[in-house]
Formats: C-alpha cells, sequence, structure tokens
C-alpha cells in the first residue's frame, strides 16, 4: 500500500487521476510541483516563462507516460519526483541545445535526431490549429468526449440534442477537423 | 491508391471502440488482424489516433494554462498582501484618513446610494466543484467573483454566452457581477433574464438584486414592484425605507 502524499491522495489516486484527466488532481500536481521547479529554473540561468514552458512539457510528458503504462510509482511520493526529474532533464538539455547554438558547427548537428519526434510534433501542431479552428459547439463536444470522458447521454443534455444527434455530430466535428488538417498539407 | 483521408462514420467509431478498450475480445482481434494485412487500413487507424490523441493533449495543455494563471494570482495576491511593511503602512493610514475626510466632506454618496448599500450584499456565489472537471471555465469564474474581481469574472462568464445563451445562472451571476460593479444597465439586463424565466432557482433572489438596481437608478416604483415579488428578509425594511422618501 502507497503512503499518502498531497494531503489525501494515494501515489495510486494520483496516477490514475492523471490518467483519466482528473482536473482536481491535475491541479493540486501541477500548483504543488511548480514552485520547486521554478525556483530550480530561476535559480540556473531561466526566467519564469521559460520555467512554465519547461515544466508543463515535463507535465504533458507524465501524463503520456502514465497513460502508456510506462510509469509506475514506487514510493511514495514518486510522481513529483518523476515529474521534478523529466522537468529538470528538459531543462539542462535547454541550457546545453542554446549554448550549442554559440559554439558547435552546422555540420556538427548531433547524430541522435529524432525525426520520430519531429514528425509527431508536427502533426501534433497540425492538429492544434485545425482544432482551434473549429466552430465552439464543436470545440465543447470534442473536449467534453475525448477529454473530460463524459458520455453521449450526459454531452446531449448540455447541448439539447438527442444522443444519436450527439454522436452524428461528434462524427462531423472529427471529420471537420481532419479535413481542415488535409487543407494544411496542400 | 484508395485515400486514406475519407473514412466512414462506421469505421471511425470501429477504430474509436478498439482504442478505448471498448472492443470485444473476438472483435478486436479481426480488427488486428486487418490492421496487420491492409496497409490503407492501418494508415487510416494511424491518423484516427493521432487525431483523437491530439484533442486530448490540446485540452490537457489548456487546462494546465489555467492551471498556472490561477496559481499566478494566487501568488500575486499573496506577494502584495505580504508586501505593506512597516512605514507602507503608515502612510496607508494618513492616506485613509485624507480619504476619509475627502468622502465625509466632497463625495458623501447620494441618499439612493446610502440605501443600496445599506441593503447591498453580493450574492455569496457557487460553490466551486474542485472535482469536477465540467464546466471549468464558468468555476474559474466564481472563483474571481468570489474573490470580489467582479470585471474578471463578467470576462470570463461573457466568453460562455454564446455557447449557452439561455442559461440562467449564467445570467444570474452576469446581473450579480454588474452589480458589484455598479453597472446598472447590464445587470438589469441580466437579471432581467433571470425573472423571465419562471424555474429558475434564482429568480426570486434576482428580484431582490433588480430592486436594488433599481434604487441605484432611483427608479423606486419598480423597486417596489420588485421587492413584492422578492422573498429577501429585508424586502419590508427596504419597502418602508423607500416610502419614507
Amino acid at each position: 500500500m502507497q503512503k499518502y502524499t498531497f494531503q489525501h491522495f494515494t501515489q495510486e489516486e494520483l496516477l490514475e487521476g492523471v490518467k483519466n484527466n482528473d482536473s482536481k488532481i491535475l491541479r493540486w500536481i501541477y500548483q504543488d510541483q511548480f514552485p520547486k521547479l521554478e525556483k530550480y529554473v530561476l535559480a540556473n540561468k531561466g526566467g519564469e516563462q521559460q520555467a512554465k514552458d519547461i515544466f508543463q512539457e515535463a507535465f504533458v510528458a507524465l501524463w503520456k507516460n502514465a497513460k502508456a503504462g510506462k510509469f509506475k510509482p514506487e514510493n511514495g511520493t514518486a510522481i513529483q519526483g518523476y515529474l521534478y526529474q523529466i522537468a529538470k532533464n528538459k531543462w539542462f538539455d535547454t541550457l546545453r541545445s542554446s549554448k550549442n547554438k554559440k559554439t558547435v558547427p552546422l555540420e556538427n548537428i548531433p547524430e541522435t535526431w529524432d525525426e520520430e519526434t519531429e514528425t509527431r510534433e508536427s502533426n501534433f501542431e497540425q492538429i492544434e490549429i485545425s482544432f482551434k479552428n473549429l466552430g465552439g459547439n464543436c470545440k465543447e463536444l470534442l473536449t467534453r468526449f475525448y477529454y473530460k470522458k463524459e458520455s453521449m447521454a450526459i454531452i446531449a443534455r448540455a447541448f439539447d440534442w438527442t444522443e444519436a444527434t450527439a454522436r452524428n455530430n461528434k462524427y462531423r466535428c472529427i471529420q471537420r477537423l481532419r479535413e481542415n488538417i488535409v487543407h494544411q498539407k496542400i | 491508391m484508395k485515400n486514406t483521408d475519407s473514412i466512414s462514420q462506421e469505421e471511425f467509431e470501429r477504430f474509436e471502440r478498439y482504442l478505448f478498450g471498448a472492443m470485444r475480445p473476438d472483435e478486436q482481434l479481426v480488427l488486428e488482424k486487418e490492421l496487420a494485412e491492409n496497409k490503407v487500413l492501418s494508415a487510416q487507424f494511424k491518423k484516427v489516433e493521432a487525431v483523437l490523441n491530439g484533442i486530448e493533449e490540446i485540452a490537457l495543455r489548456e487546462n494546465l494554462d489555467a492551471f498556472h494563471q490561477e496559481w499566478n494570482e494566487n501568488r500575486q495576491t499573496g506577494k502584495k498582501s505580504h508586501k505593506i511593511g512597516f512605514p507602507l503602512s503608515i502612510a496607508a493610514s494618513f492616506l485613509l484618513l485624507v480619504g476619509f475626510f475627502t468622502w465625509l466632506f466632497l463625495m458623501r454618496p447620494d441618499a439612493n446610494e446610502q440605501l443600496f448599500t445599506s441593503h447591498y450584499q453580493a450574492d455569496p456565489g457557487l460553490v466551486t466543484a474542485m472535482g469536477s472537471s465540467e464546466e471549468y471555465a464558468f468555476d474559474r469564474g466564481m472563483v474571481d467573483y468570489k474573490r470580489g474581481e467582479f470585471a474578471a469574472a463578467i470576462q470570463r462568464w461573457e466568453a460562455l454566452l454564446s455557447e449557452k445563451p439561455g442559461n440562467d445562472t449564467l445570467h444570474y451571476f452576469l446581473g450579480a457581477a454588474h452589480l458589484g460593479l455598479k453597472n446598472t444597465a447590464p445587470a438589469k439586463m441580466y437579471l432581467d433574464r433571470v425573472t423571465a424565466q419562471e424555474s429558475s432557482a434564482f429568480r426570486e433572489d434576482a428580484f431582490w438584486y433588480l430592486a436594488l438596481v433599481n434604487v441605484l437608478d432611483k427608479d423606486y416604483e419598480k423597486a417596489l414592484l420588485n421587492l413584492k415579488k422578492s422573498n429577501h428578509p429585508e424586502k419590508e425594511d427596504l419597502i418602508k425605507q423607500i416610502k419614507e422618501k
């Protein structure tokens, strides 16, 4: 049995909360851990905005790993430690790459160039642009279903639709999103 | 070559069920076999998977920004309350004294404002459901409202109006927030919308606040009409004071 960590939550509860996009848990982890990372970045040649960006990237990495089952908490503060470590490493990479930019000639670009990561990031950017161009109803519908994990019945009630209409509209919104992505590629 | 960007609703929902782990094991095996053998289907599947993961990540990133903003605002509030040191507090006391005498001799509120102030107490607001991920934007506005940051609450809530044009809770608190800023015209507009909804749980409170809007506007006749429909414990007292004018 894991020990309680953030006041009321066990590591299992935190992990489940992260996997299920539970706002209460996500907010708690964020606001509890960010000050520590900000202090570290500020003490190591960084600014507030950089601390925020690095921490959010680390948070997304934790979230992805938790969802993919790549992270298993092994002690009472595992999630906090993991998040802090990812963030610290990212900041270290940033410092190193900015130093390299000043000193390393172009032909010495690191051999570990990760093409797959770049493609994934570029795809995400396209999806993000397309999503932001959707209408308000589509954005809310898709967010409620895919992020908040609300049932079709709840969504249908919120929009004053039937469940069948909600389901069809979800498909239409996805189609619109995918079409926007295709247009961007042209 | 078949276009991998086109996909039927049925196929999309099949992929979706697989990705959500909501598929029967036999159906799952069939799909996995198809994905292994059919490159077009496999490409379509990967695109759908990327889109659904992308939507989730976009929403997460928006939430992270909101958490950060909330944290930052709390930090600013904390800094402000700690920054007032001893010499500054003396200066503040002096300014308060000057302010008091200025108010007393030059800016003393009108009788209607006094009447308003003696009866106005902002609606305490709703409990923000920190555990629920739904209606985050509304809850965030409620946090502002409860802190007395009415302008910030209005900004957040008015952004929700296009998606919830008939929501009486939203109208009621928009009216309450505008009243907190003494913006009587928008306060009246939003509160009128609430009183027009007979089934609204906020209707009787809306009548009370509408009466206070009328007091601010020196429209005592309407104030009396609205007070009659209110069940506020201070209504008789306010009616009496208005009639004595």
